[in-house]
Order: structure tokens, then sequence, then C-alpha cells
């Protein structure tokens, strides 16, 4: 391995060479975001910084003199404390709240609306595996129970917990190229799933966010059974170094929080190398980013007991986002 | 009343041409017999002259009965032949090379574009194009032909041709009159066209002629040698990457002839126990077996039934296969491998049989099929070693199929009615089967161990085969109005059948030139294209990704109307100069929605893309000398190039125009050849453009999220959204860059041909074997020009931890190259 490192080095320095290009950075200025996701029975908060520049590291910067009210079925509410860019305010959402946001900032008006979906109305689902020390594969059934007078948009991940960690992590992983631990997320039902999300799980999971985004119009009016299949390839004989946890995470979402995460998944596949950087949807005005709304549900599905808990300021799995 | 008119025109046409009487024939090399192309018969006495076309025909109508003729070529002695005519008569003329190293060296007369009527194109000698240095010494006449103005090349060394700010899929490349739908090697680093086996090439980059249709932005029109009709002749050649040998003779003397040529590169035997070698696991299994090689043969057999009888086969075939298998280490006894292939290539076939119908007027008819096709694959196989012993194997695997299939029939004429007009009409149909991309993914997964059963999936996606069917008919005029005045117009008018819609198309073309004194010409043209096929394309780099795509039922046929105007001045030093402005409005251009790849989805790639309008202009120079000890040419473009993707749903850079990708202001190639003595001869060149364009996301900003703490991490690529403030947005750095070649030419001996005797022949003598050694030496001063850029943690720019780095991938290149000919 070592001469093969060697020598790929080697031949890189004579083929190839890597130089910095010098460029005006005023070119860019920096914008407004609003990120504000109102999750039913959650504290209401909203993100609100200024970008930051591609070259630079850290994270982005507070922006001064904000001036912000979060009207919430007519009634204004202001921000009663401030973590950072995080502006918190003294209410917890609701199904079908109706929110609209006001800022004004940077010498502009910044405006956004939405409402909160319903939660979902899903069946507890059923995981089969036939071991519970290691699997390599997983099939998760549920079932959506469908009102035709209602269009819900969903957002589905099948998560990985850590026990005695607060990090979950989604399901397509690559490790060094000595161990193979490939995990692919498969769905049964090609109409259910969004297209343009299709593709991108298709190639087994390019994408960092490798959630299922789906509405129940595809099968208006009747319940749906769906079949999810996680299949890793490990080795078999590899120990499960702690807890792991399995949960099926169903969120009913808005239109324009659908309609961001369906962006999202496409800008963060690894396929963008081959594309333009695309544009992301935002519903806010004046300003970058989203004001979009959600409800959770988590189901436990499977608690692999394989070892000892990791340290939790120094987590084992080097894998987590 | 019309009837009367047509009878009175009919009446009069033979009335007309009673006294005149017409000169027809071929023209050929003395030595070879090889057909010449575009060589000049010169009346004296009347002025009147013409030129041999694509089969070395000419056919020269004259009033008087005494005729004077001069039958030159470059290169070649020119031949006087004085006629007494009482009727049509049939002369054919083979003219003798001008010097012994023919190959070597350009000398010949002057080709005087200025008094052509057609604009906007250029034929260049073959030999001075195979004279131009390029990468690994592998002489290419793509390359060459992208350092004339208005040509651009992609990235650097890629073969990528864009042509008045037309896309890399709107040039139709034509070997022998057939379609290539890919001309790229290697990526774009080579061109499917081997030098060797090329005798004329002439490249049309606006007032299309009507024959011409199909592509909006130029036609490389490439044809082949015929080969030797009197003895078995090539060469052999060894390079820095390939190796190519090119044979060419008499199967039947002076009726039958063949020539063929075959290239292929060789870095995949040299670098395949190398890698073997250094990537060898303990067990003494490979860990890494990975390559990559090209090659192509070109075969064409020529029959000649009589004078007016000649049957033409022509075939090409030409691949690439890049392959990489990574064995994956493992706790258990099991072999895992990562397996990735890739394939892609064209395979084209023709019959063409050309017929002398009179000295007035012959045709070709043609059948032509060719075929485009991509292929990848993309697996996992792991091998477990089951309890009695047995293997199992489980695989998982990928594959991608990108495909395309013509078949034509052509059938088309040239008439000479009249000393001033020159008719070629004709007709042709074309079937298409195209399939844009079969996505098909299995799993065929079995654990032993773990599950003691299987799982498997089997699934194929966008697997319709779209069926097309293109039909043409065309008429054009080359008129010479009198000494002044010459024009070029013509019709065009085709229709596209696909998918239960018909688009039709009516094309105007015309092009006209005046003679204002003895060295200059100002020259006007105007031509309306339309195209059926697209390439969708993510990157300005060729891809095997990129797919061939044809106009739908949703996607219409592009079109462009391009207009140019220019002057053309001859200096007594045998300069030609010319000068040409041109504007092009383009509608229905197609291009991926932002972030879309049909690489890897499932759904239709008509969602992929969206549609647009875009128009370029800008001004071509050009001082070009193609005779004498110094040859070569002087070029220099500026233009801009814009798109507007701006319909409803369909909106690009958020409706407002953008710069193309392959926008670039300045252009500027020199190109140099000079020939010492017989046995030494060096070239060079010195390329300068504006940087590419590209999309640069210069603001980040955190992915929305219903947990405040996600906003308190360290900003990674999985919570980080980018910002582009528009499209192509950077411009990258400029790019320039000088070649240099030399040859050392040398005869091991001479001997008298043993063509018959006659007393003209007795001069002619020629080398029995000679070889040259070419050493060139690409990217002379090593500059860093980019090939792709990204940013990097590894450096530091005003501050920031990070930088934005460019990747270079040719420093300096010397390579030598050994052609021996036989």
């Amino acid at each position: 391995m070592k001469r093969f490192i060697i020598i790929s080095a080697l031949v890189l320095t004579l083929t190839a060479c890597e130089k910095v290009i010098p460029f005006n950075t005023s070119l860019s200025q920096p914008e407004a975001v609003l990120n504000a996701v109102p999750s039913v029975d959650k504290q209401l908060f909203v993100y609100f910084a200024h970008t930051h520049f591609f070259l630079d590291s850290t994270n982005n910067q507070p922006i001064n003199d904000v001036d912000m009210v979060v009207t919430v079925n007519g009634t204004d509410y202001r921000p009663t404390s401030l973590n950072r860019c995080n502006y918190f305010f003294d209410y917890t959402v609701r199904e079908n709240d109706d929110l609209a946001i006001r800022i004004h900032a940077d010498g502009k008006e910044i405006n956004a609306h939405t409402v909160v979906p319903r939660a979902p109305r899903i069946s507890q689902p059923v995981a089969v595996t036939n071991d519970t020390g290691a699997f390599h594969l997983l099939i998760v059934n549920f079932n959506i129970d469908d009102y035709a007078d209602h269009k819900d948009y969903y957002c589905i991940t099948l998560r990985q917990r850590d026990s005695g960690s607060r990090y979950s992590h989604y399901f397509e992983r690559y490790d060094t190229i000595d161990t193979t631990y490939a995990t692919f997320f498969l769905c049964n039902d090609k109409d259910l799933i969004d297209p343009f999300i299709a593709a991108n799980m298709s190639v087994g999971g390019f994408s960092p966010f490798n959630q299922l985004l789906t509405t129940d119009e595809n099968f208006d009016g009747e319940n749906h059974n769906t079949t999810l299949t996680l299949i890793r390839l490990t080795d078999t004989n590899e120990v499960v170094p702690y807890i792991h946890q399995y949960t099926l995470d169903i969120e009913t979402v808005s239109p324009e929080r659908y309609r961001y995460l369906q962006d999202i998944a496409n800008a963060t596949s690894m396929l963008q190398l081959l594309t333009e950087p695309p544009a992301v949807y935002s519903n806010v005005n004046g300003a970058l980013g989203i004001f979009a709304a959600n409800a959770r549900r988590t189901f436990p599905l499977i608690t692999l007991t394989g070892g000892t808990l990791p340290p939790p300021e120094e987590p084992s799995n080097k894998h987590r986002r | 009343m019309y009837r009367h008119l047509i009878l009175y025109a009919l009446l009069l046409i033979p009335l007309g041409l009673s006294a005149q009487h017409t000169i027809s024939g071929t023209i050929t090399d003395h030595i070879t017999g090889e057909t010449l192309i575009g060589a000049t018969v010169l009346d004296s006495q009347s002025g009147k002259g013409t030129t041999t076309n694509a089969n070395g025909r000419y056919t020269l109508t004259l009033k008087n009965s005494n005729a004077t003729l001069r039958i030159t070529f470059v290169g070649y002695e020119p031949i006087y032949d004085t006629l007494h005519l009482k009727g049509n008569v049939t002369r054919n003329y083979s003219l003798k090379p001008s010097i012994q190293l023919k190959e070597v060296v350009v000398r010949a007369q002057r080709v005087n574009s200025r008094e052509s009527s057609q604009m906007s194109a250029l034929e260049m000698p073959v030999e001075q194009l195979k004279a131009v240095p390029v990468l690994f010494g592998e002489a290419d006449i793509l390359k060459a032909i992208q350092l004339l103005p208005g040509v651009q090349s992609g990235n650097e060394g890629t073969g990528g041709m864009y042509v008045r700010g037309g896309g890399p899929d709107e040039n139709l490349f034509l070997l022998d009159g057939i379609p290539l739908y890919n001309v790229n090697h290697m990526g774009g680093f080579f061109s499917a066209f081997n030098a060797d086996a090329v005798k004329n090439v002439t490249l049309y980059k606006g007032s299309f002629p009507a024959r011409f249709g199909g592509r909006l932005s130029s036609v490389l029109d490439v044809t082949t040698n015929n080969g030797n009709d009197k003895e078995i002749h090539g060469n052999a050649s060894i390079g820095f990457i390939s190796a190519k040998l090119n044979v060419e003779g008499p199967i039947i003397k002076e009726k039958t002839t063949f020539c063929l040529s075959a290239r292929r590169t060789y870095a995949d035997f040299l670098l395949r126990p190398l890698v073997q070698r250094l990537a060898t696991d303990v067990d003494g299994k490979a860990k890494l077996v990975a390559g990559y090689y090209f090659y192509d043969l070109n075969a064409k057999v020529t029959h000649t039934f009589s004078d007016k009888s000649r049957l033409y086969a022509t075939f090409y075939h030409g691949d690439d296969d890049v392959y990489t298998k990574v064995r994956t280490e493992s706790s258990l006894a099991e072999d895992q491998y990562l397996d990735f292939a890739n394939n892609w290539g064209n395979l084209v076939g023709g019959l063409r049989w050309n017929y002398v119908l009179g000295p007035k007027l012959f045709m070709n008819l043609t059948t032509s099929y060719t075929q485009y096709k991509n292929r990848m694959k993309v697996g996992i196989e792991k091998t477990a070693i089951l309890d009695d012993g047995s293997e199992q194997v489980s695989t998982i695997s990928g594959n991608y199929i990108s495909s395309i299939y013509d078949l034509t029939e052509r059938l088309d004429f040239s008439y000479t009615p009249v000393p001033d007009h020159n008719i070629q009409f004709g007709t042709y149909y074309t079937r298409h089967w195209i399939r844009p991309t079969v996505a098909s993914g299995s799993i065929d997964y079995f654990d032993q161990i773990q599950m003691n059963n299987a799982f498997q999936m089997d699934t194929t996606l966008q697997e319709d085969t779209v069926r097309a069917n293109e039909v043409v008919l065309f008429a054009e005029d080359d008129w010479s109005i009198n000494d002044v005045f010459k024009i070029n117009y013509g019709l065009n008018v085709s229709g596209f059948g696909v998918e239960d819609v018909f688009y039709p198309s009516v094309q105007p073309r015309v092009s006209g030139r005046a003679l204002l004194g003895e060295n200059l010409s100002l020259k006007v043209g105007y031509a309306y294209m339309s195209q059926y096929m697209h390439l969708l394309s993510t990157t300005s780099v060729s891809l095997p990704t990129d797919l061939w795509v044809p106009a739908t039922k949703r996607i219409p046929p592009m079109k462009a109307h391009q207009i140019a105007a220019g002057a053309c001045y001859s200096t007594d030093l045998g300069v030609e100069l010319s000068l040409e402005g041109y504007y092009k409005h383009m509608t229905d251009l197609i291009e991926y929605k932002d972030g879309a790849t049909s690489f890897g989805s499932t759904v239709g790639w008509e969602d992929l893309v969206c549609l647009g309008d875009g128009w370029t202009y800008g001004f071509e120079l050009l001082a070009q000398r193609n005779y004498g000890d110094l040859t070569g040419w002087v070029a220099y473009t500026w233009s801009r190039t814009t798109h507007l993707f701006n319909r409803p749903g369909q909106e690009l850079n958020n409706g407002n125009p953008f710069p193309a990708k392959y926008d670039r202001r300045h252009d500027f190639s020199i190109v140099l050849t000079y020939k010492f003595n017989k046995n030494f001869d060096i070239s060079g060149t010195w390329v300068f453009s504006t940087g590419n364009t590209a999309t640069l996301a210069m603001e980040k900003y955190p992915v929305a999220s219903d947990d405040p703490d996600a906003y308190n991490g360290t900003p990674h690529m999985a919570n980080t959204l980018s910002h582009v403030s528009s499209r192509n947005n950077f411009r990258m750095p400029n790019y320039h860059r000088a070649d240099i070649s030399v040859n050392f030419h040398r005869t091991f001996n001479q001997r008298k041909s043993n063509l018959p005797e006659s007393e003209e022949q007795k001069t002619v003598w020629r080398p029995k074997m000679r070889r040259t050694i070419n050493i060139s030496v690409y990217n002379l001063y090593n500059r860093a020009n980019p090939f792709l850029t990204y940013t990097s943690s590894q450096y530091s720019y005003q501050g920031y931890s990070k930088a934005l780095v460019q990747l270079s991938i040719f420093p300096i290149l010397p390579s030598i190259a050994y052609t021996l000919y036989f």
C-alpha cells in the first residue's frame, strides 16, 4: 500500500499541479439568511444571520440591529432570548398555526409566511430482521392512512441513533476503502417516491439527505402500505461497538418545506460534481433561507445491543452528521 | 399562361446550349492515382474556370471552340493543355508532385479563397494541419482546426469544438459524407480522425451550402484517402502513447484500391504490470486493476467500373475503454471487488456509387450506417466460501447505456447546364433509433452467515427507444453573374417526424462575393439552420455521461439564423488576409436544469432540461500563407456569447441573461512551419485565450433545521448550502501555451518509379523508403493552465483558511515519434 501511495503521489506530481487562483474577494457581498422550521410541540425559534464567504470556515455572522416580529394566528410575538443567531420566542407551535414573520435589518424589510401542517396519520411501522446483534437486511413496513380531502406532504427518514449520544446520522455511509461499509436504502414503490429524489436514491444514496419525500396524492383516498429496505454491506462478524437504535422519523411538512427539501436533496448530492450548482428554493422575501413548518413523529424500530457506550465527549463513530 | 412560360423556357435551354462545349473528367495524383479535391481547371482564353469536387471530378462548359486549359493543385506541377473543341469531351489529367517529399512540405501556388463565392469556409491543406505540434506528438486534425479563427477548444487539452458561440453538439462531423456523433477519444484529448487516413478537410462556419444541414454552427467535411492504385505503400509509426499503421494500394491494379489505417494506444499495456505490482495484496492477489485504451480503424475500398462509374466502401470503427477493479480488504476469507467500466465508440459504414450520367451531370447514391454507443457499469462483487467449500457470489450492479443508430439513403446530383452555373441538388432520408439512456440496477445478495437467505432485485429504467424519421430535399446553385459578382444560393427543406409530431423546416442559404480589383473581394452571407439532435452535456469537458437526444413532442428542434460579412485580400507576398464579422441568433437551445443530470436519474431526460435562446457575435481575422518554405497562419477572434433561459418554469439564472460556458472574449493563435531543407523542418504554435467561465458559489449558509443546536456546529458539506449570485459569474485565468515540433527526414534509397515509361515521366523519382523522427514539446514554457478548479483547505488566501485552487494536468511534455514510410 505504501508503495502504491508513493508512486501515485509521484505520478500526480509529475502530471498535475495545483496552484492558488488569485481573485478579487470583494466580488461577493454577504446576504441575510432567515431559517425557521416551526415544529409542532416545540418552542418557536428563528435563525437569522449573514452568509459567510466560501473560503471562510467560521460560522455565519450575526446581524446587528434586528427588529423581528412573528405573528401567530393574528397575535404578535417578539423574541425573548437570543443565542448567537437563534432568536427564541415564548410560544409552542401547534398544528394548523398560521405564522407570518417580519424583520427589519440591513436597511430593508424581510418577510415570509407559512401554515403548520397537521401531524402524520400513520400506523406503527413494523420492522423485520432476523438478527439483533448486527444485520444486513432490515425491512420496514408501514401504512399511511390517507384522507382524500387533505393533501399531506411527507418526509420519511430512517435514522440510526447512538446510545448515550445526541448525534444521529443517516444511512448512506462509506467508510475507508479498506472496509466497505455501505448502506443502501431502497423503496419498493416507485410511484410513492418523489421522482427527483428517487434520482438521488437510486444511485445508492449519494445524497447526505437520504430522505424519502412523498405526498399522498399518488394514492388518493386509499391507505398505502410501504416497504423500506435497508441493506448494509459490512463484514459479517463485525461487532457493533455500542448500542444502536434504529428509528423511523415521519414528518408532515408544509408545501414550502417540501419543495425546500427537494432542492436540498438535489443540492447536496454527490452528483452535483457533474452539474451546475442548483438554486435552493426560498419563500423568504428579501433574504435567503426558508420559513416553513413541520410535525414529526418518531417510531422506534430495532435496537442493537452489542457493546459499551462511547464516551459522550468523544463519540467513537466518526461518521455522524 | 404558366404552361406557355414553361414551354418557352424549355425551348430556350437547348438553343442557349447549342454553341457550347463541355469538358469534363477526373484529376488524379500521377504517382498514387488518388483523386484530387479542389484542383483548379482554368481556361486562360475565356478566363472561365472550375474546381474538382469531392470525387475529383470537374465540369467546364465553354462557349469558344478553342481552349487552353491550365490544371493546378497545391503541391503539384501545373499542366497546360490546348484543345480544339468540336463537341463535348472527356479529359482526365494526372498531376505530378512538384517536389519529391510532398508528404512533409506544402509548396504550391496560392489557393485563392478570394475568388470563391463561399464565405466562412476554410479549406486547409491536410499536410499543414498534420504539421501542427500537439500533445504527445500525436498529429490531430481536430486540434489543428481549433487553432483557426472562430473555432475554440474546450478546456486544457480537450477536444470539444465550439464554433462561433455554438455548443459542441452543433458541429456536423462528416467522414466521407457520413455523420459521426462522437469525435472524441480519451475524453476529448484526441479526436477520432486518424490523420494518416485523411485526404481533405473543409470547415464551414457559416453561410452553409444548402447540401448541408442538421447542425447550427459548423460542418467539418472530412474525406479519406481512396488508396494508391499503382502499388502498395504505407507508413508505420510508433509514438509516446500510440502506434499506427497505414497501408494503401491496389487490389486490382488501376481498378480496385484499398486504404487501411489503424491506431491503438498502449498505455494500458505499459501500466498494467506496474499497477498490479504496486497494488498487490499479501496473498498475492491484485488489489487494483486499472487501464485505459482507445483504438480506431479506417478502411476504404474503391472500385472503378469505368470512367463513368465508381464504387466507394467506407468503414470506421473506434472505441474507448476504461476499467478499474479494486479489491477491498476483508477480515473474512472473502473476495470483494469494486468494479467500474466504461466503453464508448462509433461504428460507421457506407457504400457510395458515383456515376457520370453525362458530361454535365453526375450523381452519387449513398447508403450509410452510423452508430454511437456508450456503456457504463458500476458494481460490487463479493465472493463468500460456504461451509461446504463452494463459492457464493453476491453482486450489486448498475448499468448505464446510451446509444444512437442512423440508417441513411442519399441521392445527390451535380449539374452544370451552362458555364456560369453549377447546380447541386438531391435528397436524403435518415431513420434514427435513439435510446438516450437505459439505466438498470440489479442486486443479487446472499449472506450465508447472517441472513441464511438471499435478496434479489432487478430493475430497468428509461428503456424506451425513440424512433425518428428525417427527410431532406436540397438544391443550390453557384452562379457567376459576371466577372465581379458571384453568388451561391440554395434551399434546404427538411422535416423531422418523431412521436406523432412532424417538424418541417425551410432553410434558405445564400452567400456572395464581389471582386474589387485584383486582390480584394467583399463577401456576405446568410444561413438558417435547424438541428434535430442535441447533446445534453453537464460540463464543458466532454464526458461519457453526455447524452445524444432527439427533438421530441416536448422538445422542439434548435434553430439559428446567422449573417456574416467580410473581406478577403491577397497580397503579392502570397499572404491571404481575411476579416469576417458575424451575428447568430439561436432559439430552442436546451440545457440541463440547475443541479440536474441524466446520470443515475430515474426520470426521463425531458424532465431534466429547459429551453432557451442565445445569441453570439464577433469578428475574426486570419492571415494565412499556404505555400513557400514558410507556411502557417495567424488568427484572432473577438466574440461574445450570451444565453437567455426565461420561459415560464424553465428559468436559469433567475431568467436573466448569462454568458455561455464557452464564452471567451479573445482567442489568438499563431501557427508557423518552416522548411529548412528536404531533411529538416520545424513547426511552432502559440495560443492565447480568455479564461473559461465557471459558476462559483461565493456565499454559504446553513440548511434549515427544527433543532437550534444544528446551527452551532462546524459548517460542512452536509449542513451547508451554496448561494450562487449568477450563472457563470467567474472567469478562470487566461490560457496560453507554446508548442514546438521538429521533424528529421531521411531517405534510405531512391529508385526510379516503375511507372510506364514516357518522356514526361522520366523525371519522376521518389524514395523507396524513408523515415521521419518527430520530436515535439507540448507546453514549452510549462504554463500551468487550469483544467478544473475547486476549494482546498491545504492552502490559505488573503487570511482565509481555504483557497480557490486550479488543477493543471499538462506540464511541459516532450515526446518523440518514429514513422517509417514504405
